[in-house]
């Protein structure tokens, strides 16, 4: 009976340890998060070259997001490259390289309330299907109102409408004034 | 079960325990009753004999007899015999005092070979099993599937392949799942977590209902499933089961099997045990459900020997399971999902068959270690002692871009290692009251992958239990109380993750329970059980930080909630006459601090658009309910089959402290629901052994057809909700068993079985489905599975 009830001890005490030694924290998981949305933006007159950000890098909830208005002059032609950043991590984690590699994997979609703006492709995924990652731009007359900016993943390029098809990785809008 | 009633022969005991102990102790007691099979009524002075020792007794008018002094491992021959019936033999090996019924037949000489019984009597509490037949077609799916026939039950699905229990309404945190007298540790928080448990373990499965925190702990606040295995062999020898099944639908296979081996000469006993199982793309009737695969491997090993008066049982289990999520049920944000809700087929749906399961998918790992030694002071009491390690490893992949550094990672990971001490002291009865005492003392560590929703956390917790239940044959009265307390302590952490915590929270309560049971007649029993009960806020519901995916919703913890209290009041009446079982169940379960997630009206925005919040609050709750079960013969074998279960559930206030006038239904509550059929049991037409396929004794060989209907749950919360309930649905499934008796001396058994699930192709969705939203059920499902045991 004794003999048992140290036995017993021992052997507790044994998995007590096992386990405290097992633990001890590694990343061995790995978020994919998109805290920022950089809009890029040069006229091909030379004229104009700015970033807008729409930024949350503190993750969902929390704090608001920070979110820039987009300025434009009126009646230009204006180049669009986006990327997006993972701003939680330091160093910051560029997705826009991933979603280059993968281009036939993923879809930008626009869409512009408002504004007198026009949004037009400028760039073909792998397959020469659309991407939508560059643009270019066509500014109006003066006016304001705002731009929804999607990053689709996994979409179905061949469907009717392939803007809504997929998933959303990324949508955010920017307030837009064009003067 | 009725205990024998109590009476040492005083002056032969005395004279037993004079003897000093040899190495071998011949101090157990075999208690019984001798009872007419087939009408319960007590035979009065039967003649109980144990075959050439000169040993014996006879029964008192109540058919209770005792006969003390038996020695431990000697194999026993008892013979019961009574003028009016055959007698009854059963052979039997002592290793504990032991209470055994014996139901005196016309026609069977039965051979059962006995073995060590639990001192603890069963709850006097409403409780439901299922064994045999009902398990044996249902241990291939998964728990939930066991599970649902029962009254009372019903099950909370994430998908055809995730599926949690819910007890009359409450499920997750709020029941506790003990498998192999260990009470199971894992993420039961996530409504789209799983129990990780292998039905193939369990001989039987029972489902308390209602506060057993008393008896299972703060998890057990709104009732308990307790998974029992098969008992240890006792003959020398090598024994087992090899078990086989495949179904249509998911072109699923299922192989398990065990093997049992008690070592020659010695009191070692082993087990060894293992499940396998694979599925593909489910079916529904329209269209197949992409990456719907799952894949199971379990094993486990179980071992029990004794020494002197110490009996040791070693177990070890490991359960690892790969799940695959319908890429359907996989959004980015609303529009995503109001796009999957409008859409009559699912979106983004491989419509082909494979077994392949990719991203999204669920990889799941539970190991156990168990060492409970237990020491038989004396004839009246034992002391037992458990402890049990386990940990958790659940790791969850998203669907994510292959050429980012995520590409073999997971998106979320959770390990949690428990280390539980139980100590307990258990007495038989003592003038009239059994039942015993107990502490234990339970340490968590919880990890959490970077980025997931919940902060890191250890817990320390300690318990004091008392439990007892009188009971004396023939007073029709049974009584039983218990009374509780338990001390939480949780030190949430979390540091590199974005949702930043540190917090030390501690819980203690007393949690009780009382019951009555009253023998109204002999087939008459009624059960009346008031318990109170109580459950510490989980961290999730505390700290959570995030989008909850597929449910659309950005959910907050509040770290000021207080523990939740129920107060579960049940009673049961359980009318038992041949093969006549009427059981029905009313409860009314008031939960003070009910904790629940409540929407805000305001949404939160986030990288992939706005997402509506809901926090989490808490407010006092009621939920009240009937559950029924009728199982009645009609004519030529056929019985009819009945079960319904309903349950209501609202919020009495909310935590503003205004009151409001009008029900606000809770959310995610079970719908009504009735299952109804005719089961044939052809025993007797099959009886004529020339036939050559005889059903072996004691099985049983029966059709079943079982019609479900699930009604249109109305009462759902106003807000929140972005689709309609489900329409009301009736599902027709057949089931039919027989075992066949094999080799020379018929001691093999060949059990087969056939199932048919949803038999029309019947397009439904369930309510209590998560991805109701995205896609129909599964449409018709064919199983056939054998089982060998030998």
């Amino acid at each position: 009976m004794q003999t048992n009830t140290v036995k017993f001890g021992v052997l507790a005490a044994l998995l007590l340890a096992f386990t405290f030694g097992a633990c001890k924290k590694d990343d061995d998981t790995e978020q994919e998060l998109i805290t920022t949305v950089v809009v890029h933006l040069t006229a091909t007159d030379g004229s104009f070259d700015q970033e807008y950000t729409w930024d949350d890098r503190d993750g969902d909830g929390g704090n608001a997001p920070t979110i820039e208005e987009i300025a434009l002059p009126a009646n230009k032609t204006i180049n669009c490259h986006v990327h997006f950043y993972d701003r939680s991590k330091t160093p910051e984690e560029d997705i826009t390289e991933e979603v280059e590699a993968e281009s036939a994997e993923h879809l930008l979609v626009y869409a512009v309330t408002g504004a007198n703006l026009t949004i037009a492709a400028a760039d073909t995924d792998s397959n020469g299907k659309a991407f939508r990652l560059k643009t270019t731009w066509t500014t109006g007359a003066a006016s304001t109102g705002s731009l929804k900016v999607s990053l689709r993943h996994e979409p179905n390029k061949d469907a009717a409408n392939p803007d809504v098809t997929g998933e959303v990785d990324a949508e955010v809008d920017f307030p837009v004034k064009i003067q | 079960m009725t205990a024998g009633k109590v009476r040492l022969l005083g002056a032969c005991w005395l004279a037993c325990t004079a003897i000093s102990l040899s190495a071998q102790d011949c101090h157990l007691a075999l208690r019984g009753r001798a009872v007419d099979a087939d009408t319960r009524e007590p035979l009065a002075f039967a003649t109980v004999t144990v075959v050439g020792t000169g040993r014996g007794a006879v029964a008192d008018a109540n058919g209770a007899f005792v006969i003390p002094d038996l020695c431990e491992g000697t194999t026993y021959t008892v013979t019961v015999s009574h003028v009016e019936c055959e007698h009854e033999t059963k052979i039997i090996q002592l290793t504990e005092n032991t209470e055994l019924n014996f139901f005196l037949h016309h026609h069977l000489l039965d051979e059962v070979l006995v073995i060590e019984k639990a001192v603890a009597p069963t709850p006097a509490q409403s409780a439901v099993s299922t064994t045999g037949s009902a398990l044996a077609a249902a241990q291939g799916v998964n728990l939930g599937e066991a599970l649902k026939r029962l009254p009372g039950v019903s099950i909370l699905n994430t998908g055809a392949t995730i599926a949690k229990p819910v007890i009359q309404g409450l499920h997750s945190n709020r029941i506790a799942i003990v498998a192999n007298n260990v009470a199971l540790e894992g993420q039961q928080w996530g409504a789209e977590h799983a129990p990780e448990i292998d039905p193939f373990t369990a001989q039987r499965i029972t489902v308390v209902k209602g506060a057993a925190g008393v008896r299972y702990g703060v998890g057990a606040m709104a009732g308990a499933i307790v998974l029992e295995p098969a008992p240890l062999r006792e003959p020398d020898g090598i024994g087992g089961w090899i078990s086989l099944a495949g179904y249509s639908n998911g072109r699923a296979g299922v192989a398990a099997g065990a093997m049992d081996w008690k070592v020659p000469g010695t009191t070692l006993a082993i087990r060894v045990q293992g499940t396998a199982k694979r599925s593909g793309n489910l079916h529904a009737p329209d269209y197949f459900l992409g990456n719907t695969g799952a894949a199971e491997l379990n094993f486990s090993a179980l071992a029990g020997w004794k020494t002197g008066r110490w009996t040791h049982e070693v177990a070890a289990t490991r359960f690892s399971q790969r799940i695959g999520i319908l890429r359907a049920a996989h959004i980015g944000n609303l529009t995503d999902l109001q796009q999957a809700i409008d859409s009559p087929v699912p979106l983004n749906n491989k419509d082909t068959f494979s077994y392949n399961i990719d991203r999204p998918y669920q990889q799941v790992q539970h190991h156990l270690a168990r060492y409970r030694a237990s020491f038989r002071i004396s004839e009246k009491w034992k002391f037992s002692s458990q402890y049990a390690f386990q940990f958790n490893n659940r790791q969850e992949y998203d669907v994510v871009r292959q050429s980012g550094s995520a590409a073999d990672k997971p998106q979320l990971s959770f390990r949690l290692w428990t280390n539980a001490l139980d100590l307990a002291l258990e007495h038989f009865p003592i003038r009239h009251w059994e039942g015993g005492i107990g502490v234990q003392g339970i340490q968590q560590l919880n990890d959490v992958g970077k980025g997931g929703l919940i902060p890191d956390y250890t817990t320390l917790g300690g318990s004091v239990w008392l439990l007892e239940r009188w009971r004396r044959f023939p007073h029709p009265w049974e009584y039983e109380v218990g009374l509780r307390y338990d001390y939480r302590q949780t030190n949430a952490t979390t540091s590199g993750s974005l949702n930043t915590v540190d917090t030390l929270v501690h819980f203690g309560s007393l949690s009780g329970t009382a019951g009555i049971i009253y023998h109204i007649h002999k087939n008459l029993t009624a059960t009346l059980n008031t318990g109170y009960a109580w459950r510490p806020p989980h961290v999730n519901e505390l700290f959570a930080r995030g989008v909850h995916h597929g449910a659309g919703t950005y959910e907050e913890g509040r770290p000021d909630l207080l523990p939740e209290k129920a107060w579960n009041s049940n009673l049961t009446l359980q009318y038992q006459r041949n093969h006549t079982n009427l059981t029905l169940t009313a409860y009314r379960n008031q939960i003070n601090d009910f904790i629940y997630l409540d929407p805000q009206r305001a949404f939160v925005l986030t990288s992939r658009g706005a997402f509506p919040a809901y926090f989490y609050a808490q407010a006092d709750a009621v939920l009240h309910g009937l559950d029924a079960g009728a199982s009645v013969p009609v004519a030529w074998g056929i019985a009819a089959e009945g079960r319904a279960s309903i349950v209501r559930g609202y919020r009495l206030a909310r935590d503003s402290g205004e009151t409001t006038t009008h029900r606000d239904w809770l959310p995610l509550l079970p719908t009504d629901r009735l299952q109804y059929g005719l089961k044939w049991t052809l025993n007797r037409v099959l009886r004529a052994p020339d036939r050559g396929w005889e059903t072996a004794d004691g099985q049983e060989t029966f059709v079943r057809l079982l019609a479900t209907t699930a009604l249109h749950q109305t009462r759902i919360p106003e807000s929140g909700l972005l689709k309609d309930a489900p329409a009301a649905f009736t599902l027709w499934s057949l089931e039919a068993g027989h075992t066949f008796a094999l080799g020379k001396d018929k001691k093999q058994l060949l059990d087969v079985g056939l199932t048919i699930q949803n038999i029309g192709n019947t397009r439904y969705r369930e309510y209590l489905n998560f991805f109701r939203f995205f896609t129909d059920e599964p449409g018709t499902n064919l199983g056939v599975r054998a089982k060998w045991i030998f």
